[in-house]
C-alpha cells in the first residue's frame, strides 16, 4: 500500500500539487484521473521520488520514502516498475535487452535465467517475436507493452503508469488495461494509474482518485463515479463524449 | 548568478559522474563500446584533417622561407613542434567538440526528454554514473592514442607534401624532423589532450543532461555543448600551457 499525507509541490512559485492526501491499496488498480495539465504527472513523479515535495510524506507499506538513506531508497526502487507515457525504452538496446535490463544490473542470476525471465515477461505481453527488434521498430501500443514487460521483470511491488493509453487507439488501449489489471491482480501489485481516458475509468478504476487545479475534489470507484454530486467531478465527465453521448451519468 | 548556478551544478554533476559504480561489469563493457563510437570513429577525422594540416603546414613554412641563410631542415622541425605543440593537442581538441561533444549533448538530451533518464533513476540507477562515466574514461584513455596519431599522420602528409611538390629535398626535411626532439613536448600535449577529453565529454554530458522541453531544446543544448567546450579549451590551453613549459 502506499499512503500519500499532505503532499503540496511548487514550481518557481506556482503551485501544482496543494495538500493531497490518498491511499493506493495493494492488489488493486488505483487510478488518478483529471484533466491535462491538472497536476497528475507531477503527483506521480512526486510519489516515485522524481520530485522532492515542499511539503508531506510519502508512505510505502509505512515507509517513508524522503527519509530513507541513500541505500534504503535504492532498495525500494527496486521495488518499483514504470510505466512511462512515451514508453521511455532504451533506444540503444533491442527489446530482450531493455527487458533484461534490471536483471543485468540487480541480480547475479545466470544468463540462461534471465533470459527465462525475459521470455516469460514477454511472452505475457505478448511480444516474444518481437525480442529482437529496436524499440524505434515497433508501434506505440507494443512500446507499452514491452515498457510493462520491462516493468515487470524485477517482480516490482509497486506499478506506475503515466497516461498508458495516450496516442493509441481504443483497441489498443483496452488490452493495455488489461493487461494493467491482470498483472496487477496476478502478482498483487500496488497500481497507481495516471488516466484522463474514461473508458479506461470504467473499465479498470477499482480506485479512483479526481484531481483539478492541484487539487484532490473526488476519491471513489467505478460504481460510484457516475453517481457523484460533486460538481467539479461532474463538469469533468460531462466533458467526456463516451459520458454524454450514453447519457452514463446519474441526474441529480 | 546563472553562471555561478551553472558551475555549482556542474561540480555537483561530477561527483553524480564519478561515485562509485554498482556493476562495475556492466561498466566496464560500457567503457569498451565508448572507445568505439567516440575514439575509434574519430580516427577517420582525425587522420583526414592531421594530414592536410601537416602538409600545409610544411609547404607554408617552406614558401615564406626566402632567405638562403635559413637552414631548410628547420621547415621540418617547424612542421614536427608545430603539430605537436599545438594542432594535435588543442585543435583536435577543438574538432572534436564539434564531433563528439554535439554527439555526446544530443544522446543524453534526447535520453532526457524522452524519459529514459527517469526510468533509470527510478529502477535506483545512477543515471548520471552509468550513462557518462563510461564516455569520459573512454575519451581519458583512447585521447592519447589519437594525439599520437595526429602527430604522426600530421607528419606524413608533411613527407608527402615534401615529395610531390620538392619544395625542398625529402631528406632536409627528414633530418629537421629528428633535430632537437623534446620528449617533454610530447608529453605536454598529451597531457593537453586528456584534459580537453575531460572538459568535451563532461560538459556535453552536463548540457545533455539538464535538458528541458523537446527537441528544439536538444539541438540548443548541442550548441551550447560545443561552444561551452570549444571556448574552456581555449581558455585551458593557455592556462596549461604557462602551466607546462614556463
Amino acid at each position: 500500500m502506499i499512503e500519500v499525507q499532505s503532499i503540496s509541490k511548487s514550481f518557481n512559485g506556482v503551485q501544482v500539487l496543494e495538500d493531497i492526501s490518498a491511499r493506493f491499496e495493494q492488489g488493486k488498480v488505483n487510478l488518478i484521473i483529471g484533466q491535462s495539465g491538472s497536476g497528475k504527472t507531477v503527483l506521480l513523479k512526486t510519489i516515485v521520488g522524481l520530485h522532492v515535495p515542499d511539503s508531506g510524506t510519502i508512505l510505502y507499506n509505512n515507509r517513508d520514502f524522503f527519509s530513507l538513506t541513500t541505500t534504503k531508497k535504492k532498495e525500494l526502487r527496486q521495488e518499483i516498475g514504470m510505466l512511462f507515457q512515451g514508453s521511455a525504452l532504451f533506444d540503444w538496446a533491442t527489446v530482450e535487452e531493455n527487458v533484461r535490463f534490471p536483471l543485468d544490473y540487480f541480480t547475479n542470476w545466470s544468463m540462461l535465467k534471465k533470459q527465462k525471465r525475459v521470455l516469460f515477461c514477454l511472452e505475457r505481453v505478448q511480444l516474444l517475436k518481437a525480442k529482437k527488434l529496436m524499440p524505434g521498430e515497433l508501434s506505440g501500443g507494443m512500446q507499452k507493452r514491452v515498457a510493462i514487460a520491462r516493468a515487470i521483470s524485477i517482480n516490482p511491488k509497486y506499478l506506475f503508469c503515466d497516461e498508458p493509453n495516450s496516442g493509441l487507439d481504443p483497441q489498443t488501449s483496452g488490452v493495455i488495461d488489461n493487461l494493467i489489471l491482470e498483472i496487477t491482480k496476478e502478482y498483487g501489485m500496488t497500481t497507481i494509474v495516471n488516466t484522463h481516458d474514461l473508458n479506461s475509468v470504467l473499465a479498470i478504476g477499482e480506485r479512483i482518485n479526481f484531481i483539478k487545479d492541484g487539487k484532490k475534489w473526488w476519491e471513489g470507484d467505478k460504481e460510484s463515479i457516475l453517481s457523484t454530486d460533486n460538481t467539479e467531478l461532474r463538469s469533468y465527465l460531462l466533458a467526456s463524449e463516451v459520458v454524454r453521448k450514453a447519457n452514463l451519468l446519474e441526474d441529480h | 548568478m546563472s553562471t555561478f548556478f551553472h558551475i555549482g551544478r556542474y561540480f555537483t554533476f561530477l561527483f553524480r559522474i564519478f561515485a562509485k559504480p554498482e556493476k562495475q561489469r556492466l561498466y566496464l563493457k560500457n567503457i569498451f563500446t565508448e572507445i568505439w563510437y567516440l575514439g575509434i570513429d574519430s580516427i577517420g577525422i582525425v587522420a583526414i584533417i592531421s594530414f592536410f594540416i601537416g602538409a600545409v603546414i610544411t609547404l607554408q613554412t617552406a614558401y615564406n622561407v626566402t632567405s638562403p641563410i635559413f637552414p631548410l631542415y628547420l621547415i621540418g622541425l617547424g612542421a614536427r613542434d608545430s603539430m605537436i605543440l599545438e594542432f594535435s593537442s588543442t585543435i583536435v581538441g577543438l574538432i572534436l567538440a564539434g564531433k563528439i561533444g554535439s554527439s555526446i549533448a544530443g544522446e543524453i538530451g534526447t535520453m532526457r526528454v524522452t524519459e529514459q533518464i527517469d526510468a533509470l533513476e527510478i529502477m535506483g540507477i545512477n543515471p548520471a554514473s552509468f550513462l557518462v562515466m563510461p564516455k569520459v574514461m573512454a575519451m581519458l584513455i583512447f585521447s592519447p592514442v589519437l594525439n599520437i596519431l595526429s602527430v604522426f599522420i600530421g607528419l606524413v602528409g608533411g613527407y608527402i607534401a615534401v615529395m610531390t611538390t620538392s619544395v625542398i629535398p625529402v631528406s632536409e626535411y627528414l633530418y629537421g624532423l629528428s633535430l632537437a626532439f623534446i620528449p617533454y613536448y610530447m608529453f605536454y600535449s598529451i597531457i593537453k589532450s586528456v584534459i580537453f577529453s575531460f572538459i568535451i565529454t563532461s560538459v556535453s554530458a552536463y548540457q545533455g543532461y539538464y535538458t528541458n522541453g523537446g527537441s528544439l531544446e536538444v539541438g540548443k543544448a548541442s550548441t551550447r555543448a560545443v561552444v561551452h567546450s570549444s571556448i574552456l579549451i581555449l581558455i585551458f590551453n593557455l592556462i596549461l600551457t604557462q602551466l607546462l613549459l614556463a
